[in-house]
């Protein structure tokens, strides 16, 4: 891989300067959330399992995995590295719904709570969203270039996107 | 918590016990239809964190056809085949020679194609089922099969988030399928939940 490539795991953030590229491999109903300070060109991807933090039983969780928790740590570690809250831009990915079931009970889409809980964070830190491509029943991957802003969204055969 | 931590050798030697009767099941009826001989290997028996999963899988960037099915009731459970798309696609040549180059699930073309990597994943699936509910001596109900075509770790991250929002940890019980050459057909992946374990324990040790 690129060594200016930065590969963000699942339930990980990580954010990077104008030389940088963020990688996520396979979101499915894991939502991929890009936070991007065009003035300062700095930029922000974290790989969100999960809506919040607050079910959680044990005490030290891993802020990344959490919609809420990963979005106010990405934008609290992109002020200390010089960005400006003012200028921040948000795009979302992911949170498809892999497999049907019939038997299935209500609420259980997560994929769908997964972005309700990213845009719900979004608002709440007056951050816009610029784009988004959410839902359906297939895996993307996304490559967010720190220096253009620009998200590449790749599925299989499928054409790639740019964001 | 905890739960996993506490299964002691025994626990886990019965286990992985368990999964070699129900591999074998599956090799002897997956056998009998590719007329081939089908070998399995010891399997292997991971406690990680939902997030270790696609690691632990291995390759979960690259694309993968996965059958995906799921036990319920009493002993609920989820069982993932994964094949890589080369081997899927000589299966294909095998069974029904249709040559695919490029596996495409939503052409038209590729349904049958599609239908019939699903019957084998059921196969296979169902013959592991009904040795495992032998043994435990009791009844073992399977949902019907699901495939998907993708990146892997974009179609196993619903069952990583399952977990990471009750129990916090999984247990793989892993097994590879390997054809006459030694070469990988596809690996099976039996995930039981806590309760299922609990049940599957109490079953066994409580009839010996």
């Amino acid at each position: 891989m690129d060594k200016n490539k930065v590969k963000v795991g699942m339930g990980e953030f990580a954010i990077g300067p104008e030389n940088m590229t963020l990688v996520t491999y396979g979101l499915g109903s894991c939502v991929g959330v890009t936070i991007y300070d065009p003035e300062k060109k700095l930029g922000g991807l974290a790989h969100v399992m999960l809506p919040t933090a607050e079910v959680s039983k044990s005490k030290d969780i891993k802020k990344g995995k959490y919609a809420d928790t990963a979005i106010r740590e990405m934008i609290s570690q992109l002020i200390m590295a010089g960005g400006d809250i003012i200028n921040f831009q948000a795009k979302i990915f992911g949170g498809a719904k892999m497999f049907s079931f019939e038997t299935e009970k209500e609420g259980m889409d997560i994929g769908k709570r997964n972005i309700a809980a990213v845009k719900d964070e979004l608002k709440k830190q007056r951050i816009p969203l610029l784009g988004e491509m959410v839902g359906e029943d297939y895996g993307r991957t996304i490559e967010f270039e720190v220096s253009s802003g620009k998200v590449k969204v790749i599925s299989i055969n499928k054409p790639i996107v740019i964001l | 918590m905890g739960f996993y931590k506490d299964l002691t050798p025994f626990d886990k030697d019965l286990l992985k016990e368990l999964c070699t009767i129900g591999t074998g099941n599956a090799a002897t009826s997956l056998s009998a239809i590719l007329k081939t001989t089908i070998s399995i290997l010891v399997p292997s028996l991971d406690v990680i964190l939902p997030e270790e999963m696609p690691e632990n899988l291995g390759e979960p960037e690259s694309s993968k056809v996965v059958i995906f099915s799921y036990l319920s009731g009493a002993f609920p459970a989820k069982f993932l085949i994964i094949f890589s798309e080369e081997e899927s696609m000589k299966i294909a040549k095998t069974l029904i020679s249709s040559k695919v180059d490029k596996i495409d699930f939503d052409s038209p073309e590729q349904e049958i194609f599609k239908s019939m990597l699903m019957e084998i994943g059921n196969i296979i699936i169902s013959s592991y089922v009904n040795a495992m509910s032998m043994m435990i001596n009791a009844s073992l109900l399977q949902s019907p099969p699901q495939i998907k075509h993708d990146i892997l770790e974009s179609i196993i991250d619903e069952f990583c988030i399952e977990s990471a929002e009750g129990s916090n940890e999984l247990l793989l019980l892993k097994n590879k399928f390997l054809s006459h050459g030694n070469e990988i057909l596809f690996d099976i992946i039996f995930i039981p939940d806590e309760i299922s374990l609990k049940n599957i324990f109490a079953h066994i040790k409580g009839e010996s």
